[in-house]
């Protein structure tokens, strides 16, 4: 009888076993054309999300008179090209460029500079109160920039740094964000490659320009990303310490651009697109080191 | 190595784009400086390329006049300007010269160069101009200001629109009620009969006519609850709400692009926008005076002019060169390209003779009803309150009562 | 006699404050900074909020007044009030959105780096450009008011004219420009969930919203803290979009705290009532970051 019984239920088992197998193929097939449907959905979605930058690029190329044409046309009678060449005339469109290039890379040198250094102390050496004073600079992070502008403002005027680059660079370079990302790093570099070197007397700046530098390169990376990111876009500061064009960046040149009586919305929607160029070109170029990088600054990855 | 080279070829470009930045601006706003040459900074505001280039040709006026002496244009839209210049004039480095505009006076007043003096010394006459925008460039009982404009202001109108809906072009003396006639026959589809200006001075320009009355009363108090103000505004918001000739409004709406883009068919200006009319309007452009209102023919008169602040440190070049850009010549050029109705009484020709047809009757006309645009010390507070708030009302969003109680109530004093 | 025992030994006589000298050397650039232009405007702006400053004159203390005058003002109240809507709108909406996406991407997707990248545009481009793209889109005449035109015959919504659309308007946008940023972080998270364990539940029958409610998103509790808590710091700065798309209106009804701030500071000239309303924005984000924190100790779970 047990035989038996045992017979009945290996044959049970193998029918569950292809029962089993069967659902899982169909789940499978299953998964595979949702799967499909997945992905044509999620294209259309981008697609839609992409609607505000394709009718930018659109309207940048469409002749004036037919930028609010109805019904709504993607392509006007004529591509004008011309636009972007226009909006260098129109408004001294170059200057606020280059002016963004100037704020943006002196202050990225600034932060990196600054950083490095500080993280390196932070990270690697110790001294009385160490933890405490990294807390209290990590802390703040907290005050964003608008409150204390108006304090900042004032002190640039006593100074006489209203309406210049100083004011535009110098403020926002000592924050605690870049010596938080490169001490994050610095914690992972292994210390036996320090002391080799210190053993063969390299000083300690030595030991971080030669050794360490070049280990957390890809950290690195990530802070120049975000810290001419944030000087390139940065907007309320400049809209309060700027008084003349030739101090003006890129934001705040674009919204005098549109703040103008008569707007030419397609100039206005080129202009708009050059100002996206060089944020954008860096985070695409460095799109794999900024992902980790941002996974790392919340906490995760760099464990 | 590789990042020592990284951040060399980062100084270097950041060297590079410094020397590029600083040749291409001169810096301060005097100084500049090779072999006595002295440039010094207007700051003013322009709207688009053609306005620029006409400011640009008069600047360089002062360049022939006087060789060692350049005057530096640079310029802003109008709203930004304002909003600007109080952080203009406080800064260490301020421009030697600035645009004024009458409303104006009395909030800038204190941070501007009091002219008595460099008036003299640069032979610049009271009498030469226009009484009335002389007179309100004052402030402390000293001038701070040598305009340069004045004007009423009209009603510009596309010829073109009018003919094809049949109407008859508006003759001087017409009333509200046909004004607003005229505007429903012209209102079809996408294009409107007129276009609404947020800005508080849209109650300036019709409240005379249609009560009798101003944003700020004849003591120079603000008034906004006034029955007059409450009558002003209802009808101007009705304008849109009700009547439905006036596109919608939004934060950035533009009163003059659907008028100059042939959409819409009357607005509200002063002389100063001739050029821009005859210059952008592809379609024949006529002006009239003001429609009358119940309060009987009225209109407001504003101006603009140039001022001398008060943390230049090239005071006497400043001056030399407020005389020139308000000088006659380059009174004449400015009318003569519509930009400006002189303030100097000799040269005011200049503009009739390049101004549409039947501009001239319609100037004198509307001068001989014209008020004096009043205004308080804390102008430029109130406008942005305006502009802000107004939309709503006009919008429909809004009632009318309780705007204006909330803005006298904040500002009134 | 190896070097190694020397400076170990070195290290042990220093003790723990022994590299502070080289310390105060590494950290003198930022320490620097960081007292110069953000310690003292820190300071500062308590120190200007005490005082009626207008902006070209001089300052006359007043103590407490302007904080009593903040509590009274209804235009400040109002907003702090749309302030409010915006943070409590925006914050769950971008981070469900983000969430799902990450969610949606998940590596059986083809090119879903791309995907990513492209959500992730608008992060790094200047909010400035971003507003005036939309505000082409959004203003009457624009690409939303012709479409309606043709496809329903009637004029579209005054988006940006109506006080009950402008803040929803405002919201949209800045979805639009934020939700890419978290998308990377929860992308990453959402990566390195153990596949032990979601296999372990799959095979005990849970399905997949089940197995990503109860194992997906706790195990990546700690990153959606991190992202809740930086995304709301970030939604109470909100300043360049209710600027350039709304100018604060209509009727004030995008004023932001920020805006306010920067209203009552450079166009109405109170300085020191524009510090007072800086502080107060401190406190809040000081207040809502320290609720957040609390809850973190019930809802995160930590490995």
């Amino acid at each position: 009888m047990n035989s038996a019984a045992r017979a009945l239920a290996s044959t049970q088992e193998e029918r569950g076993q292809l029962a089993r197998e069967a659902s899982l193929a169909a789940a499978l097939r299953k998964r595979r054309r949702i799967g499909a449907l997945s992905q044509i959905l999620l294209t259309l979605t981008v697609l839609i999300f992409m609607v505000p930058v394709i009718w930018m690029l659109s309207t940048s190329l469409k002749p004036r008179a037919e930028v609010f044409s109805s019904p709504p046309r993607l392509f006007g009678s004529t591509v004008m090209w011309s636009n972007y060449l226009a909006i260098w005339s129109y408004v001294p469109f170059g200057q606020y460029m280059l002016n963004g290039f100037l704020v943006a890379i002196l202050g990225t040198v600034l932060v990196v500079a600054s950083s490095v250094l500080s993280a390196y102390a932070f990270s690697r050496l110790r001294f009385r109160g160490r933890d405490a004073l990294f807390f209290v600079f990590l802390g703040t992070l907290m005050v964003p920039q608008e409150v204390v502008v108006i304090p900042m403002y004032l002190f640039m005027n006593a100074i006489g740094w209203v309406n210049t680059f100083q004011a535009l660079i110098v403020p926002w370079a000592f924050t605690a964000f870049g010596t938080f990302l490169l001490r994050q790093a610095m914690l992972a570099v292994p210390m036996e490659l320090e002391e080799a070197a210190r053993v063969d007397g390299a000083s300690r700046l030595r030991v971080l320009l030669s050794i360490i530098t070049p280990v957390i390169r890809p950290t690195i990376a990530v802070l120049v990303v975000f810290t001419f990111v944030n000087y390139w876009n940065n907007f309320l500061w400049p809209l309060i310490v700027v008084n003349d064009p030739a101090h003006t960046t890129v934001p705040l040149g674009l919204s005098q651009f549109i703040g103008q009586s008569m707007k030419p919305w397609e100039l206005i929607m080129a202009a708009a697109g050059v100002s996206m160029l060089p944020t954008v070109i860096l985070s695409v170029v460095f799109q794999r080191r900024l992902v980790r990088g941002i996974a790392m600054s919340s906490g995760l990855g760099g464990r | 190595m590789k990042s020592r080279k990284l951040l060399a070829g980062a100084l270097a470009a950041a060297a590079a784009v410094t020397l590029a930045a600083c040749s291409t601006s001169p810096g301060g706003s005097s100084g500049g400086s090779s072999s006595g040459n002295k440039t010094i900074v207007l700051s003013f505001w322009a709207g688009g390329p053609s306005d620029q280039n006409v400011w640009q040709h008069t600047v360089d006026m002062v360049h022939e006049t006087y060789p060692n002496l350049t005057l530096k244009l640079q310029t802003i839209g109008w709203n930004d300007y304002w909003t600007k210049l109080p952080t203009t004039l406080a800064g260490s480095d301020a421009p030697c010269l600035v645009g004024m505009s009458a409303p104006r006076v009395q909030q800038f007043g204190n941070l501007l160069a009091p002219l008595n003096d460099y008036l003299t010394k640069n032979k610049i006459t009271g009498s030469d101009f226009d009484s009335s925008v002389w007179n309100v460039m004052q402030s402390g009982g000293k001038q701070v200001a040598v305009p340069y404009d004045f004007g009423p202001y009209v009603m510009y109108y596309n010829r073109d629109m009018f003919k094809a809906a049949g109407l008859a072009d508006p003759q001087d003396g017409w009333t509200v009620d046909e004004f607003v006639k005229d505007a429903k026959a012209l209102t079809k589809g996408n294009r409107y009969g007129f276009t609404l200006n947020n800005a508080i001075d849209a109650m300036n320009i019709w409240g005379p006519t249609i009560a009798g009355t101003q944003a700020v009363d004849k003591s120079g108090k603000l008034d906004l609850t006034s029955a007059g103000m409450k009558k002003t505004l209802s009808w101007y918001a009705g304008l849109q709400t009700t009547d439905k000739v006036a596109p919608p409004l939004a934060a950035d709406s533009s009163e003059s692009s659907p008028f100059l883009a042939g959409n819409a068919a009357m607005y509200a200006s002063g002389p100063w926008d001739m050029s821009t009319v005859k210059s952008t309007a592809k379609f024949d452009a006529g002006v009239v005076t003001m429609p009358v209102g119940d309060a009987g023919p009225a209109t407001i008169v504003s101006g603009s002019g140039f001022s001398i602040t008060q943390k230049c440190n090239d005071k006497d070049d400043a001056a030399k060169a407020l005389a020139v850009i308000t000088g006659s010549k380059a009174l004449d050029y400015l009318g003569s390209e519509g930009r400006a109705f002189p303030a100097r009484t000799a040269d005011q020709n200049s503009w009739y003779s390049s101004a549409v047809a039947g501009a001239e009757p319609v100037l004198k006309a509307s001068q001989s009803v014209g008020q004096a645009y009043r205004s308080t010390a804390n102008w430029n507070q109130i406008s942005v309150a305006w502009t802000n708030g107004v939309i709503s009302v006009i919008n429909g969003d809004a009632t009318v009562d309780p705007f204006l109680k909330s803005l006298q109530s904040e500002f009134g004093s | 006699m190896s070097p190694a025992p020397t400076i170990a030994a070195r290290r042990g006589r220093r003790g723990v404050g022994g590299e502070g000298r080289a310390a105060s050397l590494f950290l003198a650039p930022t320490l620097g900074g960081f007292t110069l232009f953000t310690l003292l405007p820190i300071i500062g702006s308590l120190l200007v909020a005490l005082t009626v400053w207008p902006l070209a004159g001089t300052p006359t203390f007043v103590g407490l007044a302007n904080f009593e005058k903040l509590f009274q003002d209804g235009a400040f109240l109002n907003s702090v009030v749309i302030t409010l809507i915006f943070v409590v709108v925006y914050v769950p909406l971008n981070l469900v959105l983000s969430l799902g996406m990450a969610a949606w991407i998940s590596p059986r997707i083809k090119g879903g780096s791309i995907y990513r990248l492209l959500f992730f545009i608008p992060v790094v481009t200047p909010m400035v450009a971003n507003a005036v793209v939309w505000q082409m889109l959004l203003i009457p005449g624009g690409a939303l008011d012709s479409i309606s035109l043709a496809v329903l015959g009637r004029h579209g919504p005054n988006v940006l004219g109506q006080s009950s659309s402008a803040l929803a308007a405002v919201v949209v946008m800045s979805l639009w420009q934020g939700f890419g940023y978290n998308l990377l972080i929860f992308t990453s998270a959402l990566s390195g969930v153990s596949e032990n364990v979601l296999d372990a539940a799959m095979i005990d029958g849970a399905g997949s919203v089940r197995r990503f409610f109860s194992i997906r998103l706790p195990m990546i509790s700690p990153s959606i803290f991190f992202a809740t808590t930086m995304t709301l710091i970030t939604s109470f700065q909100v300043f360049a979009q209710p600027y350039v798309l709304t100018s604060g209106g209509p009727n004030s009804a995008t004023t932001t705290v920020v805006m306010y701030l920067y209203r009552q500071g450079f166009q109405y000239l109170n300085l020191g009532y524009a510090s007072a309303v800086g502080v107060v924005l401190f406190v809040m984000i000081l207040a809502v970051s320290g609720v957040v924190f609390l809850l973190q100790k019930r809802w995160v779970h930590y490995e």
